[in-house]
């Protein structure tokens, strides 16, 4: 191959960082701009260059992301969110009440044993907001702001992790999507029972691997792999069986509480062989929370005065 | 885009098509010229920028051919790309021309203070 080929495919390569659609259309044009501009002895892509590319890439990436955002059907998503969020949540409780009433195997001590309170703070309201979902959004904002003090003290004494900082999330972020979405009425009209498959996987499926994850019965690294490769099927899985338009807003919602645990993961992984897990960043994550839980209440408010009739 | 002016490169892509259809390599050396070297384009910027140009209607391609196997692209401005440059180029004046008239009143200001103080030098010797 000779100088210009090898050059050519490094310039190539380094397209790869431009979405498909961009590269379709500007691609071959670029090729030609690049080896323009290059002197007759280059070999490599210069870093200059290389980081031109990347950078316009990310750029040309957020901006189609973004496009796609903008048609998200964010009332339906929000919709969607307040029943199969909590559904799922309630599928991890399930996986670790049974594992609790397991007569055999040895005793363990669950560090998130706070759970229970909150776990039905959400699976509740969730049935009255069928018929009460102002309370319901309510509930869900205590429930929310009692487990983020929870955790936090919680946090001051021992070390925290990832999981009970995503499970708090979590309730702020239903508190949002049961106060600012038109509620799960709504959300069980547009859900498929193919959906309704999902969720329970999903739930089930996260609840068994966490219990794992605590008594390390498999490496931590194997764990970690599984754990997002069952979020890369759920995320699928969600985007076959609900419109596009819901799909991509449901999975950026769900994908707002699976933040901390991925990050204390990749932490749990870079510290395993050093000296353990400890980690200020679970307790910035409550930071995160409390913001939340303060923008829920705000839009909670907001709505109660839009809903209250004027004298 | 208008309100809050625009970045400089894509000012200069729109100054280069300006003056006619040009394609993705020419553009880049029209803005070295133009920029007198100061803004030298590369081709990740430049493709990011036209896109942006096109999906907002400022930029269209005019034509297309290939030379010597490789596809070259013409890109020109329109009608709505014209607007967006003129008015930018019109805010870019207006602050012009607002600075060197308060510079013009910092400098006569200036020489006024000199003046006097000179005069006072002056009448104490």
């Amino acid at each position: 191959m000779n100088g210009e080929g090898v050059l050519e495919r490094r310039y190539r390569r380094l397209l790869a960082w431009f979405p498909a659609d961009h590269r379709r259309v500007y691609g071959e044009e670029m090729i030609g701009v690049l080896l323009a501009s290059a002197p007759d002895d280059q070999q490599r892509p210069s870093p200059a260059e290389a980081a031109d590319l990347i950078g316009g890439g990310l750029s040309a990436r957020f901006r189609s992301t973004m496009t796609r955002m903008g048609e998200v059907s964010w009332r339906d998503a929000l919709a969607v969110c307040s029943t199969a969020l909590p559904a799922m949540l309630l599928g991890i409780l399930v996986v670790r009440w049974v594992r609790e009433a397991w007569p055999f195997g040895p005793e363990w001590t669950y560090p998130l044993s706070d759970y229970y309170l909150p776990a039905l703070a959400v699976a509740l309201p969730v049935l009255v907001a069928f018929r009460f979902r102002r309370e319901a959004a309510g509930a869900a904002i205590l429930a929310a702001a009692l487990f983020s003090m929870l955790a936090i003290r919680s946090a001051l004494r021992f070390s925290t992790d990832g999981l009970e900082a995503s499970f708090c999330i979590a309730l702020a972020v239903q508190a949002i999507a049961l106060t600012a979405g038109p509620g799960p009425r709504r959300g069980v009209e547009i859900m498929t029972w193919k959906t309704w498959l999902v969720v329970a996987a999903s739930g089930l499926g996260t609840g068994a691997i966490s219990q794992y994850y605590y008594r390390a019965l498999i490496p931590t690294g194997p764990a970690v792999l599984v754990a997002i490769a069952i979020l890369a099927a759920v995320g699928i899985a969600l985007a076959l069986t609900l419109p596009g338009r819901v799909a991509r807003g449901l999975i950026a919602l769900i994908a707002i509480p699976a933040v901390p645990c991925a990050v204390f993961a990749v932490q749990f992984m870079a510290a395993a062989n050093s000296n353990g897990v400890g980690s200020p960043f679970p307790n910035l994550v409550f930071l995160i929370v409390f913001v939340l839980v303060g923008a829920a209440t705000g839009m909670a408010l907001r709505q109660q005065r839009r809903s209250r009739p004027t004298a | 885009m208008t309100k809050h002016g625009i970045q400089e490169p894509t000012f200069l892509i729109l100054t280069a098509l300006a003056a006619g259809p040009q394609h993705g390599y020419a553009i880049m050396t029209d803005v070295a010229r133009i920029s007198d070297d100061r803004v030298r384009l590369r081709a990740g910027t430049l493709y990011a920028a036209l896109d942006r140009l096109r999906t907002d209607g400022a930029v269209d391609i005019d034509r297309e051919e290939v030379v010597d196997g490789r596809l070259r692209r013409y890109y020109r401005l329109t009608p709505s790309g014209t607007e967006l440059l003129a008015a930018e180029a019109a805010r870019l004046t207006a602050h012009a021309s607002v600075a060197t008239a308060r510079l013009r009143k910092l400098a006569a200001g200036a020489a006024h203070v000199a003046l006097r103080r000179t005069g006072l030098a002056g009448g104490t010797a």
